[in-house]
């Protein structure tokens, strides 16, 4: 078969691609220059092929083919074709019309397969870089990653001639396939659509058919189209759904940027370090040499505009580096590892965390990456989202003026919630024009008894620009934010708080679901988060859209709620290694009650194990190296919950008998069981024994935390907590006490100063009173 | 006692006789070089390198220093020292562009051991070491002096003592400095002249040789271990003549469960304690240490890192003390409850928050691992202090 595949006289030829390979590109080009065929069919989608002049025009790239769908669930999605210039897909347009071959995308439309098929970058790599192939290739050539194993085979040797370039990519890719367990159901689609389409292109046209697609599916429609028996060509039964409805989906060119590209991961991974690929091809091009020399200098003025400057010795070290390094891996010219590799060798003079960010790296990344960002040329039509805008903007009487004007809405009311809708997906966009500048605070929720918010709506000068912008993240306003928001998502690091605020966020905007990506990337962020007090915090904030709110339709939520659950058992994991939280003791018992608060409200709808909070409070409360405030709330959730009586917090009492640590222990225990010692103020009076103990200078050293202690409570609560008191001390005139009208630092002076005059009396041997 | 789990034979390689048995080169040494212990393998690799072009005064190709220190199975080369490949490709690669290699990283993260591997490698020859303390001295590094020799004969060649250093630049050999930032400041300061201008100066001899010129094939590997004493106790200029590489702890589980399978495995072959490592226990012993060094869980829950480094040295060392425990004390097959208790000794030592941290793993982490040893490593968990 390889031979066959590899017969570049063939009436029709595949030519193997990896989507983003420059070697690809010249090599694509190389073949059709050389063969001249009636026809290039590309891997593309095909409801774009009576627009493909719209390509011709000037762009500046990358630029991206959107299509977009509204599936029967009311789900939505977005597939990107995205273009650079060293593109393969890209260069063979440009090579067919330098040709005057006719040129034409031949892959079953995004939207007809969306439905099974949810990876957005429509040129990612998924078939070849899963591979057991590539994964056993990788271990035996000592490398770690796909990207590195390709640059060792295709990118890194320019001099590779063209047969040989096919033969290798063939070989390469058919194993990949055959090693590949699974076929997708939507790969043997496509495939059979792709067949077809070159089937007809043979009986259309009279001369070669060149066909450039994926590696990964060449072999197969090769076999397809010669009636072999191939691995994973056998049509899948499916039944047709019905083609979603015009205005349902769409598709559109819309700029692109090497940073997008470069932020793919997973399942929409293609080639990575944009940057680097191109400025490798421009030099090709150009027949220069010492890509790594130009690219050195980049970095090095990145450092220096980040005040890290690196001096000459240094970029030689590395230059030299990289090259003995280049040589060892049997190289002619320095490659992107190699220049990495250099640079990490020879000028990072410190330990290097696992995993962790270098300064360093991170210039090397940036100029890796690559600032290009795309413009749609004049004439283009606009791109959907820029549509979409105006029309959800003039339904909703929401325009941009001129004259600037305020939106007073009402949440309690469902059209204008739905105006706040709108209104936050601009927001979140960053289009110009619009801001929330008063209304409710949900983040707070200090005031939740009117529901409103004010935007101020004008006219910008950057409306227009910013709305062009905004599209590289969807074709309707509604996608784009969502999008957006899960962009947002991946640069958050390890912080409960923002990602719970993010939910909220995304409650504003309407985003009915937190889909997929999103979803996990925000259990991840929850995961990661080591803080107890932004866990909590978050835990608050999403036990007000699971549980409280009426106005952002989010309460009871299963999504909602899953996340929910996921912050709830990292907290309470957090709250058993939390230890001595120094400084912010109180915020610590406000933790604790997010959690029991947490289990009461939610705890039966989603199921929390009620053993399993009880034994965290039950270890935290039993131990001994935790801070004494800690050991108090978790005795008083225990109380709470009933899990614990006043006996035993007479108990406890005993054991926190100290000054130092008396106030503590109450303040966290009144924290969390304030209803529980109120129905038993007997506490108070056993409080009163430990306290009747301690000396003078002892009391006052408690006296603070004591105090601090006592605000849980409520002017009545604490009077009636005296009155019990008073009562057990056999006082009987309880008045005299409330009308002492001194505060609590003229109170601790006060009894400053009768302690020394009763260290001077006992010093002096005067007896006062009756001690 | 927990209840005994289901055991199955381990798939990592189960510890085959290691190459010190009692037969063999080193046979009768505790711990032989490697240069004596993989004669063969350097033979056979210098061997193929013959024809190759090699930096000067190495001893084979810096390919085949990789092929050695990783292993081959094609090669029949064993496996050694477990690391990424472009970390050993940039440390070769240093020592062959002449400028020195500094390896750092956490305790018990093999840096010594690559050490000696890539100087048996590169000079066949590991022996000369330098070990840094606080007492270290020039006369350790450079030279001393046979007094004894010096007051009959006056300063020559012969009443010269040689040190690593002189050695390694007369022979044109690598020299391993151990531990160098445990050393005072100004004795590290002396190795700057020799790795800049490759020249000794020894001032109390006359003539030419007043200087020793290092011949091709000398260079300096460093050790540094962060955690007692940073890099930052070492001079700028010093930092210059070297290249850092940072040796990490091993990156992949299935990895570190073959390796500590097969140290351990080593180790109680050698005590004669014919106790083998299960598969399960000896996952749910590494997959412990991994999390809890990375301070993540495989699905990605952040843990606090203990104070201690949890190294692959510390599991090998639990294995092989739970090992020891199944034996004497114990049914003869090492179950989970052993390692607890030794993971205790070998790891937490006596922080009181480790405990607490390593408590918190057991009760949030391991409760929902169902499947081979987790449950009665678990359930072992009342061992823990
Ligand atoms: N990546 C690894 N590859 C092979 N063995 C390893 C690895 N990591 C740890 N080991 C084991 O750990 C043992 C101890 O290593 P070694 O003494 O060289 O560590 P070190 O980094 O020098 O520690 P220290 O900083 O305490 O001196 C090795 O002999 C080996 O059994
Ligand atoms: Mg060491």
């Amino acid at each position: 078969m390889i031979d066959q595949l590899c017969d570049l006289s063939a009436r029709a030829v595949f030519f193997p691609v990896r989507h983003h390979s420059p070697a690809c590109a010249r090599h694509v080009r190389a073949l059709a220059r050389a063969m001249k065929p009636a026809a290039i069919l590309i891997e593309g989608p095909s409801d774009f092929n009576d627009r493909v002049r719209e390509l011709y025009l000037p762009h500046t790239l990358p630029i991206a083919i959107y299509s977009y769908v509204r599936l029967e669930d009311g789900a939505r999605r977005g597939g990107y074709h995205p273009f650079c210039e060293y593109s393969p897909e890209w260069v063979a347009l440009r090579t067919a019309k330098e040709l005057k071959a006719v040129a034409r995308f031949i892959d079953l439309p995004y939207a007809d397969i969306a439905n099974i098929d949810a990876t957005a970058n429509r040129y990612a790599d998924r078939g070849l870089a899963q591979s057991k192939f590539v994964a056993r290739l990788c271990q035996r050539a000592g490398v770690e990653t796909f990207d590195e194993l390709w640059d060792a085979h295709f990118e890194a040797d320019r001099d590779l001639p063209l047969e040989e370039f096919v033969r290798r990519a063939h070989q390469f890719c058919l194993h990949s396939r055959l090693m590949d367990d699974t076929v997708s159901e939507s790969d043997r689609l496509r495939e059979s659509f792709m067949a077809e389409q070159v089937r007809a292109a043979l009986k259309e046209f009279k001369g070669h058919v060149l066909v450039v697609t994926g590696g990964y599916h060449s072999s197969a429609l090769f076999a397809r189209l010669n009636g072999l028996d191939f691995h994973g060509t056998k049509d899948p039964e499916r039944e047709q759904d019905a083609p979603p409805d015009e205005g349902e989906r769409g598709i559109a060119l819309t700029p692109y940027s090497y940073e997008r590209l470069d932020s793919l991961r997973g399942y929409n991974a293609g080639m990575p370090n944009p940057g680097f690929y191109h400025q490798a091809w421009r030099d090709a091009e150009a027949g220069r040499t010492n890509t790594h020399r130009e690219l050195l200098a980049r970095v090095a003025k990145v450092l220096r505009r980040a005040g890290q400057p690196i001096s000459s010795a240094d970029l030689i070290a590395a230059e030299g580096t990289a090259q003995g390094l280049a040589q060892m891996r049997g190289r002619t010219a320095v490659w992107r590892s190699d220049l990495v590799d250099g640079i990490t060798g020879a000028l990072i003079k410190e330990e290097r965390a696992y995993n962790m960010r270098h300064p360093l790296l991170d210039a090397v990344h940036e100029v890796f990456r690559g600032g290009e960002r795309g413009e749609l040329a004049k004439g283009t039509a606009l791109p959907p989202l820029v549509t979409d805008l105006k029309k959800q903007l003039a339904e909703h009487e929401l325009e941009p003026r001129q004259v600037p004007r305020n939106a007073d809405l009402d949440l309690e009311k469902e059209e204008d919630r739905e105006r706040s809708r709108v209104l936050h997906r601009v927001r979140v966009l960053g289009i110009a024009g619009f801001s929330r500048t008063e209304g409710t605070d949900f983040a707070q929720r200090g005031n939740l008894v009117k529901l409103w918010e004010r935007w101020d709506v004008k006219w910008s000068p950057d409306h227009d620009a910013t709305a062009v912008e905004a599209a590289r993240y969807g074709a309707a306003l509604l996608d784009a934010a969502a999008a957006r928001l899960t962009e947002r998502a991946a640069t958050i690091d390890r912080n409960a708080e923002d990602a719970a605020l993010l939910v909220l966020d995304a409650a504003f905007a309407g985003l009915s679901n937190l889909a997929g990506e999103f979803a996990a990337r925000l259990a991840a962020i929850v995961r990661s988060d080591a803080d107890f007090f932004n866990v909590t915090k978050a835990l608050g904030h999403l036990l007000y859209l699971f549980v409280h709110d009426h106005v952002l339709s989010t309460s009871g939520r299963s999504d909602i709620g899953a996340l929910f659950a996921e912050t709830y058992a990292r907290g309470l994991w957090l709250l058993e290694t939390l230890g001595q939280p120094s400084g912010n003791e109180r915020e610590a018992t406000t933790g604790v009650a997010a959690l029991l608060d947490a289990f009461e409200r939610a705890g039966e709808a989603l199921n929390f194990d009620r053993a399993e909070l009880v034994g965290v409070f039950e270890r935290v409360s039993a131990s001994a190296h935790t801070a004494p405030i800690l050991r108090g709330a978790a005795l008083g959730a225990l109380w709470t919950l009933g899990e614990s009586d006043a006996h035993r917090a007479r108990a406890a009492l005993l054991l926190f008998a100290d000054p130092a640590r008396l106030g503590d222990f109450l303040t966290g225990l009144f924290a969390l069981a304030r209803e529980a010692v109120q129905r038993n103020p007997d506490l108070v009076v056993a409080v009163d024994q430990v306290v009747a103990a301690f000396g003078d200078d002892e009391f006052l050293e408690a006296l603070p935390a004591l105090r601090l202690a006592f605000t849980y409570f409520t002017p009545r609560e604490k009077h009636h907590l005296g009155l019990t008191l008073l009562g057990a001390l056999g006082i009987k005139d309880a008045a005299s006490l409330t009308k002492l009208e001194v505060t609590a630092k003229e109170m601790a002076e006060a009894l400053a100063f009768e302690s020394r005059v009763w260290d001077a009396a006992k010093k002096y041997g005067v007896r006062l009173g009756d001690e | 006692m927990a209840k005994k789990p289901a055991t199955k034979p381990a798939s990592a390689p189960t510890p085959k006789a290691a190459p010190v048995a009692d037969s063999g080169p080193g046979a009768n040494l505790q711990r032989p070089a490697a240069e004596v212990l993989y004669a063969a393998e350097l033979d056979k690799l210098a061997e193929r390198d013959k024809a190759q072009p090699k930096p000067k005064g190495w001893k084979l190709t810096p390919r085949s220093v990789l092929s050695f220190v990783l292993g081959d199975e094609d090669m029949g080369l064993a496996p050694k020292f477990v690391g990424s490949r472009a970390f050993l490709e940039r440390a070769i690669v240093a020592l062959a562009t002449n400028r020195g290699l500094m390896l750092i990283g956490e305790p018990g993260t093999a840096k010594s051991y690559l050490s000696e591997l890539l100087a048996a490698g590169i000079s066949g020859d590991s022996t000369l070491t330098v070990q840094g303390s606080a007492g270290t001295t020039e006369d350790n590094i450079k030279y001393s002096w046979n007094y004894a020799l010096l007051l009959a004969e006056g300063p020559s060649e012969r009443s010269l003592v040689p040190a690593p250093v002189y050695r390694g630049m007369r022979e044109g050999k690598i020299v391993r400095f151990e531990e160098i930032t445990r050393c005072p400041i100004e004795i590290q300061d002396t190795l700057l002249s020799v790795l800049s201008d490759r020249v000794l100066a020894i001032p109390e001899l006359d003539g030419p040789e007043r200087s020793l010129f290092a011949q091709a094939g000398f260079n300096v590997i460093a050790t540094a271990n962060t955690r007692d004493r940073g890099v930052n106790d070492m001079s700028a200029a010093l930092k210059r003549r070297f290249n850092f590489e940072t040796v990490q702890p091993i990156g992949s589980i299935e990895d570190e469960m073959a390796l500590v399978t097969r140290e351990a495995g080593k180790m109680l072959a050698r005590a004669a304690i014919p106790v083998s490592l299960q598969a399960d226990v000896v996952e749910v012993l590494v997959t412990t240490f991994h999390e809890l060094r990375h301070g993540k869980t495989g699905d990605g829950k952040a843990l606090e890192p203990l104070s201690t480094a949890m190294s692959t040295a510390e599991a090998v060392s639990c294995a092989y003390a739970a090992g020891i425990h199944a034996y004497y004390y114990g049914g003869g097959d090492v179950e989970p409850a052993h390692l607890v208790q030794h993971l205790v000794g070998t790891a937490l030592k006596d922080a009181p928050d480790d405990v607490k941290k390593l408590s918190g793993y057991f009760n949030h982490v391991m409760k929902g691992r169902k499947r081979g040893a987790w449950p009665a490593y678990y359930e072992a968990r009342k061992h823990l202090p």
